[in-house]
């Protein structure tokens, strides 16, 4: 715990009273949390552009979720495939929030603005403006937190960032994964099996 | 008779949403039958082929193999619950469910259990249904055995993932069991939770529901049963709409009227379907003693790349422990499984950013080995408001279990070889000798949302015994307060059953369904 950082107490404490706050538990893909009463995402620095292709992230949730995908997946220097030369948040939008009914979709950008603001008493500034360093160690302090709601709204977050980057094909060739094999192994249907025999 | 009956070589006659002009459907049938998986499908089959004329509705869609995409995140989202999502309220068990034509059957691993002897015994003594015994059920077990190829894996059925558990097993001196799987001439693609392209997967998609339609049996896609509809106590039909699974517009109302209405929706959404009808009911019980076999996969990493991407799903498992002990705690069972990245990647976290992508990067270095728990019946599923809601969390007893289950799976991986083993909390713990193992695994507690559990296991519900106060189904299959509604899925199981249940369900359905043609002559 102690090469996590000197901010790590500091973080979890704060969380902890946070999530104290009036969360609604909802019904998700993984638990979608709402913050009640917190303001929207505030406009701040690092905004990324927001592809066309983004139907259910406002350009401060959008910030938000690139922040958070470079935090969990920085590949610089490894034999991984870079985030940001895939659709990583363009699956997220599309494969994940686009099949939410509206109130878990509402609750998630509840988490999601909870999420981003959070980071302000400890570190000083939202999470889309944190370093590697304090990104890593506030992600790590949401997941080993002692409160319900602040580890599940991360494990959430998380969830979905990730399995939509190894949802993306490019993704795969680094780990050894082939992917889809029947066309290239040249197997044939065997089609529907003949009626039972009395 | 069944040698002059045509079989289609390939695929279904289904009506979809997108292929519906008109907007009211008015049916007569003979049954009606709700949902096309384990269930349903033998339920259908069995009647329609004493020439009961038979209408299947399924809410799922029509995905025919030869549109398998062999790309798991394309399947959760057009072939699962949910689109792969469905979760207990809480949030932490992804409960995944077949959500299609086929049901289950179609994206499951195949992997078959006769019922053990302890069960039947276990609910005759205390749910009163003294009919189902070991010898009356071993008939329907031999039949779907032969129906649906169930037969033991061979020696090339397995995966490099697998011959490194049996070495851990036997290295820790723990039985290995080998897998029975519903599988014709597997060919080892690993792509059984995303359907099996080639039909090697003896799926009710390729079996029971072909042969239901060769006996005459009309399924629909895309198509909502809303409610059992009845008369004086007396099931005579349904109410359904039919909805485009793209646009989630509705296309057009259906009502079907029929003698026996068949409830095969599945542990979810039969209870759901119950509730919303107003039916069934008295005992209280509908929707009651949910489980679900919720799991955890350790992963280990070797040294060397081990390439566990292809090969049989499931090979090798461990059922040493699974049955109650004296206290009637339930046990678990321990399952080698291919998992590919999407579906294995986001199952465990080292630590944000580095930690998580070397252990990434080393992806073909790792297996996976899954403890299944064997959990009470403890949770339920309500609806209110036109939400439905899963309420489970996993027992503090049955954790316990877990937990021992992890131990073994932990010292079989390391008697594999592993060189670390990763335990999948918020924050993953890591073990990397034997000495580690119970210090690691003793000290985790059992909390919300902390463990990324998935379960492919639902069931209970719908009880089945024989009093009425206690239950919602009879010993025949049939609602203690409906006459001619039957239930044939996996909600009927008065308790968690500890293995894989589809066997289980397969006999069940095939003997009501022989109750029901005696009662429906």
């Amino acid at each position: 715990m102690k090469s996590r950082g000197t901010h790590f107490d500091d973080v979890t404490n704060h969380i902890s009273s946070l999530t104290r706050r009036d969360f609604l538990r909802v019904s998700a893909v993984a638990a979608a949390l709402t913050a009640t009463g917190l303001a929207s995402v505030a406009p701040s620095a690092a905004l990324a552009q927001v592809p066309d292709e983004i139907q259910h992230m406002s350009t401060d949730e959008y910030a938000v979720w690139h922040r958070l995908m470079l935090a969990l997946l920085p590949t610089k220097g490894t034999t991984l495939v870079d985030p940001e030369t895939l659709p990583v948040l363009q699956t997220v939008d599309g494969a994940f929030l686009a099949t939410l009914p509206p109130p878990v979709l509402t609750g998630l950008k509840g988490g999601v603005a909870y999420f981003n603001e959070a980071a302000t008493e400890p570190f000083g500034k939202p999470f889309i403006d944190l370093n590697a360093q304090q990104a890593s160690q506030y992600c790590d302090a949401l997941a080993s937190s002692e409160e319900v709601p602040a580890r599940a709204l991360f494990t959430a977050l998380k969830f979905l960032t990730v399995t939509a980057y190894w949802a993306i094909p490019p993704t795969w060739e680094p780990v050894g994964f082939q992917g889809p094999v029947s066309e290239v192994w040249g197997l044939e249907s065997q089609g529907n099996a003949p009626l039972p025999q009395a | 008779m069944s040698q002059h009956i045509e079989i289609k070589a390939h695929g279904l006659d289904v009506t979809e949403a997108a292929a519906v002009s008109q907007t009211k459907f008015d049916l007569t049938a003979d049954a009606v039958v709700i949902g096309s998986g384990a269930g349903g499908a033998i339920a259908a089959y069995e009647l329609a082929k004493t020439g009961k004329k038979v209408i299947v509705l399924e809410a799922g869609r029509y995905v025919p193999s030869s549109k398998m995409s062999e790309m798991t995140a394309v399947s959760l989202g057009s072939m699962y619950a949910d689109q792969g999502g469905q979760a207990n309220a809480q949030g932490d068990i992804t409960i995944l469910q077949g959500a299609c034509v086929g049901g289950s059957t179609v994206v499951n691993a195949a992997l078959c259990f006769r019922t053990p002897d302890y069960y039947f015994k276990l609910w005759g003594e205390k749910y009163g249904l003294t009919n189902l015994t070991t010898e009356v059920m071993t008939p329907y077990f031999e039949t779907v055995e032969k129906n649906l190829w169930i037969k033991e894996n061979t020696a090339a059925e397995t995966s490099p993932g697998a011959e490194l558990i049996k070495e851990g097993l036997n290295a820790t001196d723990v039985p290995i069991g080998v897998a029975k799987r519903n599988v014709k001439n597997c060919a080892m693609t690993g792509f059984c939770f995303a359907g099996c392209k080639t039909d090697r997967k003896q799926s009710m998609l390729v079996t029971y529901l072909p042969w239901a339609q060769a006996h005459g049996a009309e399924i629909y896609a895309d198509t909502r049963v809303n409610t059992i509809t009845s008369d004086n106590g007396v099931a005579n039909g349904v109410t359904a709409e039919i909805i485009n699974p793209d646009s989630k517009e509705k296309v057009a109302d259906m009502t079907v009227k029929a003698p026996i209405v068949v409830l095969a929706a599945g542990p979810i959404q039969s209870p759901i379907i119950l509730m919303k009808s107003g039916l069934a009911n008295s005992s209280g019980q509908v929707g009651k003693n949910f489980a679900c076999h919720p799991s955890l996969s350790l992963t280990a990493e070797f040294d060397e790349p081990v390439n566990d991407f292809v090969g049989a799903t499931h090979s090798v498992y461990v059922d040493e422990y699974t049955l109650p002990d004296d206290t009637g705690v339930g046990g678990f069972i321990l399952l080698n499984a291919i998992e590919q990245p999407v579906l294995a990647g986001a199952s465990q976290n080292p630590g944000t950013g580095k930690p998580y992508i070397n252990l990434m990067e080393k992806f073909a270095n790792t297996i996976r080995l899954i403890t299944l728990l064997h959990d009470k019946n403890t949770g339920d599923v309500s609806f209110e408001n036109g939400v439905k809601t899963i309420n489970y969390t996993v027992d503090d007893e049955d954790f316990e279990s877990m937990k021992d289950g992890l131990k073994v799976n932990a010292r079989t991986l390391l008697g594999a070889g592993a060189a670390k083993v990763f335990v999948p909390t918020t924050l993953s713990k890591v073990i990397e000798s034997e000495a580690d193992v119970d210090p690691v695994i003793d000290s985790l507690r059992n909390e919300k949302s902390r463990y990324p559990y998935t379960s492919f296991h639902p069931q209970g519900t719908l009880r089945m015994g024989a009093d009425p106060k206690q239950t919602v189904v009879n010993p025949m299959g049939e609602t203690h307060d409906v006459k001619n509604l039957y239930v044939v899925d996996a909600s009927l199981l008065p308790t968690s059953i500890g293995y894989n249940p589809s066997e289980t369900v397969f006999a069940l359905a095939n003997y009501i369904s022989d109750k029901i043609n005696e009662a429906h002559k």
